[in-house]
């Protein structure tokens, strides 16, 4: 396995650290990590570097890199505050891939808003064949809201515990102060947008009709925001048939970062599984 | 700015030279020592806008991955003080050979800071040094740490109904909020006690400080009776290293990157 620095981009101003493996011309796809939030591209807990290294022992080269204006990549001097800056970022990180002969076609990997990216990016070019998701996008189902609050209404303590926790939640937001300027996690650019179901139905009908490998995975941390059962992803969409091209994992008892060593070695052993059943052949 | 790997090929550390970007460019430079785990993980953006402010007013500056960290090679328990201290000297004369700075200063955040004192005491030619929020006591450290993780095991709205998880066995047991924190890691940190270092050999050194910075004390009246002290920055507000609910956020620190570029003159 070796590893280098590259730049790129129209400006050279895209860092990111290509991991080769020591036997190329596979044909296996390239990963690519996007930047899951403000994070730098080593990723949460260094996952990035981690899986990298342990799927270039695989075979599978991967590019980890920083979009415009996070991480150690400079801002374009166009600007980045065009919502679809960070496509183009991932348009020339593929580029760059496929001119250097690091690959033809390639799965992105973004957890969080780096899976809105992922999945945009995916929509957009023809050479992404899979995409990894990390509590991606998802759509409640009534399902979702019976799980979600039937142990609250068949419990009495539970219902008076959840009614105290919200109206604590409210109470709490309500004396936050203004503060002394925004965040970077109440810059819009990093709150999550989720698409019209319509329109997302749409997508994953193109993305099948190429035949693109999909895994989506969620944890814990999104449990009782949008999703909570192993099957929901499909209940949402019942009129699509994914002919073989989607996966979804839950990891219940995971939290969103997967912070726990034991969680992520488990995640990883889902991602590289899946990889090798849908890429290897 | 200039990415790179640069020491030996069989342990390359991930470095960033960035050139002055004013046009009266100083002969001087910063080389930035983040801290390590998941504070590195945190303070990875303020060490860009540290290092932007530091190049506008004319200075070159270095910042690098330690072993086994960021885009380093190998895993954490590749890494320990007497390894990150190497690194740390390679490092310094990697930004020489690369910017022909004749003046270095050092910062460094958390255990940064002490692994800057530590290898400036050893001989890397600093002239100053600045140490932002040390970790001034390496035991009360990993128990601080150790404490951390243990509360968030039990975090309800980290884990859901998962909570609490078990602590973890067999090969994941050494671990401490998100990275492997190998035994002898653990026991190297402890070993920490910055005050303890002989003040004699530190360059001017000075202290940035989050308000209620424990030991802090003690270090500064040492590197006063030394004459080593070249000043004290106490910073307004508290920091929120020790609170668990801050792990995943972003440090930002205004106040404390204004506080370095003025010990560095940058802040003019």
């Amino acid at each position: 396995m070796k590893e280098r620095v590259v730049t790129f981009g129209p400006e050279r101003n895209l860092v990111g650290v290509l991991t080769q493996p020591d036997q190329a011309g596979r044909n296996l796809p390239a990963l690519v990590f996007l930047n899951a939030g403000l994070l730098h591209r080593v990723g949460p807990y260094r996952m990035h570097v981690d899986l990298a290294r342990r799927l270039a022992a695989r075979g599978y080269p991967s590019l980890r890199f920083d979009l415009a204006g996070r991480g150690d990549s400079a801002r374009a001097s166009t600007g980045t505050d065009d919502p679809d800056a960070p496509l183009a970022d991932i348009r020339h990180a593929l580029d760059m891939l496929e001119e250097g002969g690091h690959g033809t076609h390639f799965v992105l990997f973004g957890l969080c808003t780096g899976a809105d990216h992922a999945h945009r990016g995916a929509v957009l070019d023809p050479r992404v064949t899979g995409t990894i998701m990390l509590d991606g996008y998802g759509y409640r189902t009534w399902k979702f809201f019976v799980r979600r609050y039937a142990p609250a209404l068949l419990s009495p303590a539970r219902l008076l515990r959840s009614i105290s926790s919200r109206l604590g939640n409210i109470l709490s937001h309500a004396r936050e102060p203004a503060g002394d300027g925004p965040r970077p996690d109440q810059d819009e650019e990093f709150l999550w947008r989720l698409p019209a179901k319509a329109d997302f139905a749409g997508d994953l009908r193109a993305l099948v009709q190429r035949e693109t490998r999909m895994l989506y995975i969620y944890t814990a941390g999104v449990s009782s925001d949008y999703y909570n059962y192993q099957d929901q992803f499909r209940d949402a969409f019942p009129d699509i048939d994914f002919r073989g091209c989607l996966q979804v994992q839950m990891f219940p008892d995971a939290d969103h970062e997967f912070t726990l060593l034991e969680d992520r070695a488990r995640m990883f052993d889902t991602i590289t599984g899946w990889l090798d059943r849908n890429f290897m052949s | 700015m200039n990415p790179y790997f640069f020491g030996s090929s069989q342990r390359p550390l991930f470095g960033l030279y960035g050139p002055p970007l004013a046009s009266a460019a100083a002969d001087a430079g910063v080389l930035l020592c983040y801290p390590a785990g998941q504070e590195y993980m945190r303070s990875h953006w303020t060490f860009r806008q540290l290092a932007y402010r530091l190049q506008r007013a004319g200075l070159h500056t270095f910042r690098f991955d330690y072993t086994g960290t960021g885009d380093s090679a190998g895993g954490l328990e590749d890494g320990g003080i007497d390894v990150w201290c190497e690194d740390i000297r390679l490092a310094a004369d990697e930004f020489r050979d690369t910017s022909g700075i004749r003046e270095l200063g050092v910062v460094g955040l958390r255990l940064g800071a002490d692994l800057a004192l530590k290898a400036s005491t050893a001989g890397i030619g600093a002239n100053h040094l600045v140490l932002w929020d040390p970790v001034v006591d390496g035991n009360a450290h990993i128990e601080r740490l150790t404490a951390m993780h243990e509360a968030m095991l039990r975090d309800r709205d980290r884990f859901g109904s998962a909570c609490p998880r078990s602590p973890a066995s067999g090969r994941y047991r050494e671990q401490l909020l998100g990275f492997p924190f190998p035994d002898p890691l653990r026991a190297d940190i402890r070993r920490i006690d910055t005050a303890g270092e002989d003040p004699a050999a530190v360059p001017a050194t000075t202290l940035v400080l989050a308000a209620e910075h424990p030991g802090a004390d003690v270090l500064e009246q040492r590197l006063a009776a030394a004459g080593r002290l070249r000043g004290r920055q106490d910073l307004g507000s508290r920091s929120d290293w020790d609170e668990l609910s801050a792990i995943n956020n972003t440090f930002l620190a205004p106040e404390g990157v204004d506080a370095v570029c003025r010990a560095m003159g940058a802040d003019r």
